[in-house]
């Protein structure tokens, strides 16, 4: 409870300095507007050459960018301003006034900032999940939905948990704006139906860098495509990600010696 | 010009080297051609796509990727910090423009380039046998003319949209959006050829072809004499209307810095 009430205030403080730039809301925007129209053009080449790819049809590889370009907006505006912000205060010293407050320290490090302009992209995301389910006009049945929630929270903390991940690379590499580079150049492989790709690459995929946990399982799942045994993996893998970089926190925390000392 | 060029080639070079593990996450990093050519090949298994073949297309993609690494541009974040703090005030004090520097800095990292990754690539096509033994000395001739072409267009480009720093704080964004044209239109998303005809007719008179897509579809004989020499026309014409630009705002920028900064 007391962290919920923290967050609030932190988003609350990230809300106001952001509404001194306005004229960055209009940019991010069109940004946003863009780059959907650039992710719809994508895949309607192939389907301009296809009726199917990897046995998903338009309206439902849709679905899948939809989640794509959710997951992309939610990852920047909540962890993204957190690792720029860590990173430069790990190069500056200034790291161990995190450390210092009576609050979990990875709460803080992870989640302390947030760019309210960013969920512009969440917002196209939606729409374009919701497009995408009226024009299939599937009424997903109860189950379906229950999976689709289930695995949506999922992603949200695979997400987190392979941000905290690189994150944590910092304590020893300092500049690691490019180790996040590395995650984007994987992530955009989910803008299409992971069974596209070819089988050992769908492998690595799904367990390795779970970018398929992300954006396809929960579409398909939503879609009835899968069943519940994708569903307990995701949840199970969400759980031991989380479990595991929350683990490799506390590690790096012990060794971390500050900047000065 | 020529000796100046050389030492600032030389000092840049070590500046690369410095960020040798960094410079290799980058490259590693460029991997979105790749991931279309898995698609493709995906819809290839089931029979050709269009005028292309599983092996066209890989033969496509890594040529491509060859180019796009020869020429990668970054001029725009440089120049935007540069003007934003006032770190170009010294730049400007020495006899030499400041662009010089910019291009000889990216030709140091081309140099590294052509060391490491273009061989890799070579030895891949060699390897898949996808390399294209029809193309002559002629025609690898003209991809290089071309490359050339493509990296100056990219150049000029990135550096007018960073000129624009000297009125507006968005010139970062709005070259995310001319390189987000560039994946679509340039040939990284699909070959040109796989596009809807609507799309094609227009899509050639764009810039973004001929920043990347045109010197692949040379390499690989994909056109037609008279599409050729329109082709190269075509991007003779906007490397003029580019630099154009260029000077024209860098001028007026420098005149507007001027009143600022003084």
């Amino acid at each position: 409870m007391r962290y919920l009430k923290l967050l609030a205030i932190f988003y609350k403080n990230c809300l106001l300095t952001d509404l001194e730039y306005r004229a960055n809301f209009v940019m991010n925007l069109l940004t946003s507007v863009f780059w959907v129209g650039f992710s719809l053009i994508g895949i309607g080449v192939f389907f301009h050459q296809r009726a199917t790819i990897g046995s998903w049809n338009y309206d439902e590889a849709l679905l899948v960018v939809g989640l794509f370009v959710l997951f992309e907006g939610l990852i920047d505006s909540l962890f993204t301003p957190n690792i720029q912000r860590m990173v430069e205060e790990i190069r500056l010293g200034t790291f161990d006034f995190v450390l210092t407050r009576p609050v979990n320290s990875q709460f803080l490090a992870t989640l302390r900032y947030f760019s309210p302009w960013k969920l512009a992209n969440v917002a196209m995301g939606a729409a374009i999940c919701r497009t995408a389910l009226n024009r299939l006009q599937v009424s997903p049945s109860l189950a379906q939905l229950a999976a689709g929630s289930a695995l949506m929270a999922s992603a949200v903390v695979i997400a987190y948990s392979l941000w905290l991940l690189m994150l944590t690379t910092a304590f020893w590499f300092v500049r690691i704006d490019n180790i996040t580079e590395l995650f984007w150049a994987v992530y955009e492989t989910g803008r299409f139906p992971v069974s596209v790709y070819p089988g050992w690459l769908q492998g690595v995929l799904s367990f390795v860098i779970p970018v398929a946990f992300i954006t396809t399982f929960p579409a398909a799942a939503v879609l009835g495509k899968v069943g519940a045994a994708t569903v307990f993996e995701g949840l199970a893998l969400a759980a031991a990600l989380f479990t595991a970089s929350t683990l490799f926190w506390r590690f790096a925390l012990r060794h971390y010696s500050s900047a000065s000392s | 010009m020529i000796r100046s060029y050389i030492a600032l080639i030389k000092a840049y070079w070590q500046v690369v080297l410095e960020y040798r593990a960094g410079m290799v996450i980058w490259i590693l990093s460029n991997t979105l051609p790749l991931v279309m050519l898995a698609v493709w090949l995906a819809l290839a298994a089931e029979g050709p796509v269009g005028r292309f073949d599983a092996e066209e297309f890989i033969r496509y993609y890594l040529i491509l990727l060859l180019v796009r690494q020869m020429t990668t541009v970054w001029v725009v974040w440089d120049l935007d910090r540069e003007i934003r703090l006032g770190e170009l005030s010294p730049k400007l004090l020495r006899p030499i423009d400041p662009i010089h520097q910019h291009v000889a800095f990216n030709w140091a990292d081309k140099l590294f380039r052509l060391l490491t990754v273009v061989p890799l690539i070579a030895m891949v096509l060699a390897a898949t046998g996808a390399w294209p033994e029809q193309a002559g000395a002629g025609r690898l001739l003209l991809f290089a003319a071309s490359t050339l072409a493509a990296w100056t267009l990219r150049f000029l480009s990135q550096f007018s949209i960073g000129t624009l720093s000297f009125w507006i704080t968005q010139s970062l964004a709005l070259n995310e959006l001319f390189y987000a044209g560039l994946l679509m239109l340039g040939g990284v998303i699909a070959p040109l050829d796989l596009f809807p005809d609507l799309v094609r007719q227009w899509a050639i008179y764009l810039p973004f072809r001929y920043m990347l897509s045109l010197p692949v579809e040379i390499l690989l004989g994909r056109l037609s004499p008279s599409d050729l020499t329109l082709a190269l026309a075509l991007q003779a014409l906007w490397v003029l209307l580019w630099f154009t630009a260029y000077r024209l705002l860098w001028k007026a920028g420098l005149k507007r810095y001027g009143a600022v900064g003084a």
